[in-house]
């Protein structure tokens, strides 16, 4: 019955809200006049599949694409400290935690872009992953710089859902910051209010790492000369 | 039926250019302009914004008691101590915010809180401080997809601050400060009744 | 701060539109007649909107066998990160053209500025290990395979965790050009070569054959197919480890470079 019905339970993929939206945007005559009722046809209608996904728009994959790429390095950067377990034990424990909510951005982000998702760069870390030290110095770098990316990536997205979802990830990276920078002895919240930051600053952190590298070339059409 | 389930999910694209035209949304039909209690309320707005506002100034004011009343008190020593004055400033420094973008401080003080030794108690408080703080949060988190692009910068810059509060004080309390890898938003009415779980309003 | 306004493009036809209009009529119908929440105080604030992110936590997957590392620059191996002795030193190709890999060990050591990093490397007999400058080696890669040469029972078999994955019986060194025993790794795969010696695919690897070290191209053992099948499982070559071609093949498939290899 209709009246069982709320526009939530039916538009699970927001398509019918974004039409509804399309449809406001006329006068009160023009609905009507374009308004064709009929209960039959309204089951009907609600009983046909779910159109196709929202789409993104290509300012919020390029948004989402740059995420990833910044998730895909702290996911394999805490990875890979854990593994190794050269870390003293408290920041090992946060390489241990973080890496797995890194892991899970990873995972949720590449689902929000579907086949627009990127592959993950090579990485070498140049030792950052095998010394304390250098490790926590760097990780409060990252987390400090991916929540005020966030904050600005708020601003610029298209979509409310991406938007709610950016917001939901934003408070988790300063958890992170907090816990590191105390590790770290430094003062977890250093400001009374974060600011923003731009793209450009973190691709010029990400660029003074030099954490991004080339694949290595490792195989070859050469005639083998082994010993035989 | 819950007003909530009904807001349609537009894009905020479409919602910035379409302004208060998309007041009209589920009244197109042309059959209830005169009675619903205003569909702007689900889209954002300045009307909405200051709402949002008024409502993240109550939950801040909550907060800044607890710890003003902790460095009041004197009774925390070592980090605890100057955790309170440190996250107090801050607190405080938030509600300061909120009431400028305000327009200015509404003179009202807020609801009356009553900490018993939560602010003196060194395992109390940080009991109160996590549950205080992770509430915070989620309402903000809640509300910053309400906002207007003007408004997003100041409530978020506020949230990672909670956020880093939270992740402070469970490290403390030697409690994983980021048990999920997405925080989770509250509605206002699960904040209240958040709240109200405290034990702190009258 | 200034933001794109952008429209979102409709990607519905006029279908879903008529949906649309007949949902926002029977709402507006449900709206009109259905009773209302609402309290003497003002409605609260909507929710935000559903995000469709839910994620938990991932865990790592099983430790790795070993890591990898490429070589970026020649430097020497010493014994120990303090002490100068050297033990050999590594380059940045191999004589194949493909760039250098070392094992690493996973000690790693920082005297004064620099980090030394303890690894497996190759052109020694058998278990060359030293120490070199962490700056030396590129970005690690994990490994999850082992392979495991028997020259008693003329076997290879490659390990992934626990589990076997391949097994095949080989051809290994005559007794005066042993295969050498030892812990090494694969070091790179040649392919689309024409040599029916060879087979289709063969694998370098670190260790070298002690009797043929003036072999062109520094006498290294090979992991390849072969044209005389008939010869395996047997004590045939110069130190390499033959196969079938149709094992190599299969081989090629499961076993990445950098993967260990121990002869016993």
């Amino acid at each position: 019955m209709a009246s069982e019905l709320t526009l939530e339970a039916v538009d699970q993929d927001g398509a019918i809200a974004e039409v509804l939206d399309e449809l406001t945007g006329g006068t009160r005559a023009d609905f009507l006049g374009k308004a064709v009722v009929g209960g039959s046809a309204l089951t009907a209608a609600l009983a046909a599949p779910a159109a196709a996904k929202q789409r993104n728009t290509a300012n919020d994959i390029a948004i989402l694409r740059f995420d990833l790429g910044l998730e895909y390095l702290q996911a394999d950067m805490y990875s890979e400290a854990e593994r190794l377990g050269r870390l003293k034990p408290r920041t090992l424990d946060w390489a241990r935690v973080v890496g797995a909510n890194e892991r899970a951005h990873v995972k949720a982000i590449r689902g929000l872009l579907g086949r627009d998702a990127i592959k993950s760069p090579k990485f070498n870390f140049r030792g950052v992953t095998e010394d304390d030290a250098v490790f926590t110095e760097t990780a409060v770098a990252f987390e400090d710089l991916t929540a005020a990316l966030l904050k600005t990536q708020a601003t610029q997205v298209d979509s409310r859902g991406i938007l709610a979802a950016l917001v939901s990830l934003h408070s988790v990276e300063a958890r992170h910051a907090a816990w590191i920078r105390h590790i770290a002895g430094i003062v977890p919240a250093a400001d009374a209010i974060d600011e923003p930051t731009s793209k450009a600053k973190v691709v010029r952190l990400v660029r003074s790492t030099k954490f991004v590298t080339s694949t290595p070339r490792t195989k070859a059409r050469r005639k083998p000369r082994y010993t035989g | 039926m819950e007003w909530d389930s009904v807001s349609p999910r537009l894009t905020r694209a479409q919602v910035v250019a379409r302004g208060t035209a998309a007041a009209g949304a589920l009244t197109a039909g042309g059959l209830l302009i005169g009675g619903l209690p205003g569909p702007s309320l689900s889209q954002p707005s300045a009307a909405q914004d200051e709402r949002v506002l008024e409502w993240l100034l109550e939950v801040e004011q909550l907060e800044a008691r607890l710890y003003t009343e902790a460095e009041q008190r004197g009774a925390l020593r070592g980090e605890l101590g100057e955790l309170a004055k440190v996250v107090g400033d801050q607190e405080r420094a938030h509600v300061a915010a909120l009431e400028r973008a305000l327009g200015g401080a509404s003179g009202s003080k807020g609801p009356a809180f009553d900490f018993g030794e939560a602010t003196t108690d060194p395992r109390q408080f940080l009991e109160a401080a996590i549950e205080v703080e992770e509430l915070s949060l989620a309402a903000f988190n809640g509300q910053v997809p309400n906002l207007t692009d003007r408004r997003i910068l100041l409530v978020m810059g506020i949230a990672s601050v909670e956020a880093r509060h939270v992740g402070w004080v469970r490290d403390l309390a030697r409690l994983n400060p980021a048990p999920q890898p997405a925080d989770a938003p509250a509605t206002q009415a699960q904040t209240r009744a958040a709240i109200k779980d405290t034990g702190f309003t009258a | 701060m200034t933001r794109a306004r952008r429209k979102q493009r409709s990607e519905f036809g006029t279908a879903l539109a008529l949906v649309g209009l007949l949902i926002g009529a029977a709402l507006a119908i449900v709206l009109l007649g259905g009773s209302s929440d609402r309290s003497s105080a003002e409605p609260s604030l909507p929710p935000s909107p559903r995000s469709a992110l839910a994620p938990k936590n991932v865990a790592l997957g099983p430790d790795p066998v070993a890591y990898w590392a490429p070589v970026r620059a020649r430097a020497s191996v010493r014994v120990s990160p303090t002490q100068s002795q050297v033990v050999g030193e590594v380059q940045r190709r191999t004589p194949e053209g493909t760039t250098n890999l070392v094992l690493v060990l996973g000690n790693a050591q920082r005297v004064g500025r620099t980090l030394w990093v303890e690894v497996r490397f190759p052109g020694v007999p058998d278990d060359g290990r030293g120490w070199v400058p962490r700056s030396v080696l590129g970005g690690y890669t994990p490994v999850r395979t082992r392979l495991i040469v028997d020259r008693a029972r003329l076997t290879a078999t490659l390990l992934r965790g626990r589990r076997r994955v391949f097994r095949a019986r080989v051809g290994v060194g005559t007794p005066s050009t042993p295969t050498p025993g030892g812990h090494f790794y694969v070091r790179n795969q040649l392919h689309r070569y024409r040599s029916p010696f060879y087979g289709p695919i063969a694998f370098g690897t670190s260790g070298r054959s002690s009797e043929v070290s003036d072999w062109p191209a520094g006498g290294f053992v090979g992991i390849h197919g072969t044209n005389r099948p008939d010869l395996i499982p047997g004590r045939v070559s110069y130190g390499c480890i033959r196969m079938a071609n149709a094992d190599i093949l299969r081989l090629a498939r499961l076993m990445p470079v950098g993967t260990p290899l121990t002869v016993r």
